[in-house]
């Protein structure tokens, strides 16, 4: 079967196909030009048929295309060309000006009066561009992560240079300090009793003492959200926060098993906290029981004591700043250390039965503590 | 069946030119200089089939398969392991090869360009053999797979992969180096009349 | 009158006897060595008036081959005969001194006529 006997009755067929194809033959002449590869060239079957390819297509004479597409006319196997190794093939422009991404194959038939090689050219520009669009993306985001990697540097840093400095201030406050009551106190012991100096030193001397309490309370909570927050067993935090708190001869009822949270390491302070203000100002404590209750959203440990309990008019504004006795900032700072990785705690117990206090924590931050 | 050194050498010489043209065409696109090393050829027939991953080992490979008959009928395979796939992605896209499956579309792109890697080699070793020896053969299209060789070549029906020829080629491109083998893989008679070819080009 | 010899240097000892097959046809007598250094020992012993060599060689290949006779300043005009068509090869070869450079498979007409250009230039 010659060339044209081929070509004849394959060109309705050829047009019908979403690829586009052309026929060849061996002096790289243009023997057949389908609908889509017309429409997406902007040049029509009458003006194709009969010219050369790589005259009409300048390119095609470049080693990378010469050789392939003689090699294949030479009775070679079928040669692919490649969106990401190629320019197009046959250029399509698309109508927004950028060029159809191509998958071309270049294949030969044999024919009683020549060979020829048939050229079949998919537009895979969606795929493409689907592509540059997730590069783009990836991109941006080892862009947005290296920024990211750069302000917390920055705020590293920052915060470094704040610690130190407020290591130092608190270092002087408490030196004066120290030298205000030594004197204050001397002072107290100088003055005679029951006189309004003596009455107006010793407001001096509670109050100093009260100042030099706030900046020792925060240099313990200097480090609050410095290092990052990692999974911590209930039971063993509380038992050691237990044993720092010199409980005397409060007792510690901890249910067996728990599960570990994943929290600010700063944890252990927000028990000490709790058992040091159940001991001092519990109101006749002598037991502290914890007790763990796991929900659907949220697990919930109970700290409970059987002390005085927690007058109502208190309970709204026990975790605000300056409120309580001491210092006022023990509940206020072990809420911002539980809050830092998502969990809250509240106050509801009654008064005269015992203050209860509940720290909520989300499922995604339990976990069993099986683990190592 | 075994070849002798002669017909190793003659093998391996045919595989030498291919690669060589291979290897031009790459620098072309690449905009490379490619340094080129001796291939490796060996034989595994018969009952050596069945330590083919003792001899060419069990990981995954970029494959491009290519099947051919006429006065030879068989199937030849480029194939690339995961690690010169990996280089070569990285060197022509610049994209972090995706082994995950989770990326679909880099992976379509990845695999496209691979297979014109491979169809550059396997046509170029083809046309070495075809050309040298004056032999005609028809081929399939060729296709892109990812999988270790035993898989490989149970896709080709069982009286055509009674002779496997292994060429191990190596090219350094921009500095890396692409390792990549190329798989001949014929029956008997098929095997027979490749040797008769070669030794008609001699006399 | 004195046969013209070629020296055949190729690794491949198929790629040899088709050169060679070629090149007797054409009258021309034919010596043969498998890598560069056996090569530049038949230069002394046989004083060929062609070479033809390959690049990729086990032992000395093809670029140092033409370094040591660039070195010894052997003036025998040679042939590249190679299978790496790269364009950055054929000018290294030429800078190295190679009179032609061609690739492989080459065909017997065209290898003739190369080494006949290079004879009759007279270099």
């Amino acid at each position: 079967m010659s060339v044209a006997e081929f070509i004849r009755p394959i060109i309705q067929f050829a047009d019908l196909l979403p690829v586009g194809v052309c026929i060849i033959d061996e002096k790289k002449k243009v023997r057949l030009w389908n609908r889509m590869i017309a429409r997406w060239s902007g040049r029509s079957a009458e003006e194709m048929n009969g010219q050369h390819l790589d005259l009409i297509y300048p390119h095609l004479n470049a080693p990378a295309y010469r050789r392939r597409i003689e090699q294949v006319l030479d009775g070679g196997p079928p040669t692919i060309f490649s969106s990401q190794l190629n320019a197009p093939f046959i250029p399509c422009p698309l109508p927004d000006g950028r060029m159809r991404l191509q998958h071309t194959s270049v294949i030969r038939q044999d024919r009683a009066d020549g060979i020829i090689a048939i050229i079949i050219i998919e537009d895979i520009t969606e795929l493409g561009h689907g592509i540059e669009r997730a590069r783009s993306m990836c991109d941006q985001a080892l862009e947005e992560v290296e920024e990211r990697k750069k302000v917390e540097k920055a705020l590293l840093f920052t915060n470094r240079k704040l610690q130190l400095l407020s290591g130092i201030t608190r270092h002087d406050i408490l030196n004066e300090v120290t030298v205000l009551l030594g004197n204050a106190t001397f002072l107290d012991e100088m003055l005679p009793d029951e006189t309004l100096e003596r009455k107006y030193i010793n407001t001096i001397i509670r109050s100093t003492k009260r100042i030099q309490n706030q900046i020792s309370f925060t240099s313990d909570y200097e480090g609050l959200g410095g290092e990052e927050p990692g999974w911590f067993d209930i039971r063993d935090v509380a038992q050691k926060a237990f044993s720092m708190a010199r409980p005397g001869n409060t007792t510690l009822d901890i249910q067996e098993g728990c599960f570990q949270v994943f929290a600010d390491p700063m944890l252990e302070k927000v028990f000490f906290n709790l058992f040091e203000n159940a001991v001092r100002h519990g109101g006749g404590v002598t037991t502290i029981t914890i007790r763990y209750d796991t929900g659907p959203d949220e697990s919930v440990i109970s700290v409970a004591d059987d002390g005085a309990g927690i007058p109502a008019n208190f309970r709204e504004r026990l975790f605000e700043k300056g409120v309580g006795r001491n210092t006022g900032l023990g509940l206020f700072l072990s809420k911002e250390i539980l809050e830092i990785t998502g969990i809250s705690i509240e106050e509801a117990g009654q008064e005269g039965k015992g203050a209860l206090f509940q720290i909520r924590v989300p499922n995604d931050k339990v976990r069993s503590n099986k683990y190592p | 069946m075994d070849l002798n050194t002669e017909e190793l050498d003659a093998l391996r010489e045919l595989v030498n030119i291919g690669v060589g043209k291979a290897a031009g065409i790459l620098s072309e696109m690449t905009g490379s200089t490619i340094e080129l090393q001796i291939p490796v050829i060996h034989l595994i027939s018969g009952d050596q089939y069945q330590e083919i991953e003792a001899v060419l080992g069990g990981e995954h490979y970029s494959a491009v398969r290519l099947g051919f008959e006429g006065a030879f009928t068989g199937t030849a395979f480029s194939i690339f392991p995961a690690k010169s796939a990996d280089i070569l992605i990285a060197a022509i896209t610049g994209d972090e090869p995706d082994h995950s499956g989770s990326l679909a579309h880099f992976h379509s792109i990845h695999a496209e360009t691979l297979m014109e890697v491979g169809n550059i080699l396997i046509n170029g070793v083809m046309g070495s053999i075809t050309n040298i020896l004056g032999t005609r053969l028809i081929y399939t299209l060729p296709s892109y797979s990812e999988e270790p060789v035993a898989k490989l070549i149970e896709e080709a029906s069982s009286d055509q992969r009674e002779n496997i020829i292994v060429a191990q080629t190596r090219m350094f491109i921009q500095n890396l180096n692409i390792e990549g083998k190329i798989l001949l893989i014929m029956g008997g008679k098929s095997l027979d009349i490749l040797v008769r070819k070669i030794q008609e080009t001699q006399d | 009158m004195k046969m013209t010899t070629v020296l055949i240097i190729d690794d491949s000892s198929f790629q040899r006897t088709i050169i060679r097959k070629t090149l007797t046809n054409e009258g021309y007598t034919c010596i043969d060595a498998d890598n560069g250094r056996v090569g530049l020992d038949l230069i002394e012993e046989e004083q060929p008036d062609i070479i033809i060599v390959d690049l990729l060689m086990p032992g000395m290949d093809g670029i140092e081959f033409l370094t040591a006779i660039r070195e010894k300043e052997i003036a025998i005009p040679v042939i590249v005969l190679t299978s790496d068509i790269q364009d950055a090869t054929r000018e290294k070869c030429i800078q190295l001194g190679a009179s032609s450079f061609l690739n492989k498979p080459t065909r017997a007409d065209e290898l003739i006529h190369a080494i006949q250009q290079l004879l009759s230039s007279g270099e």
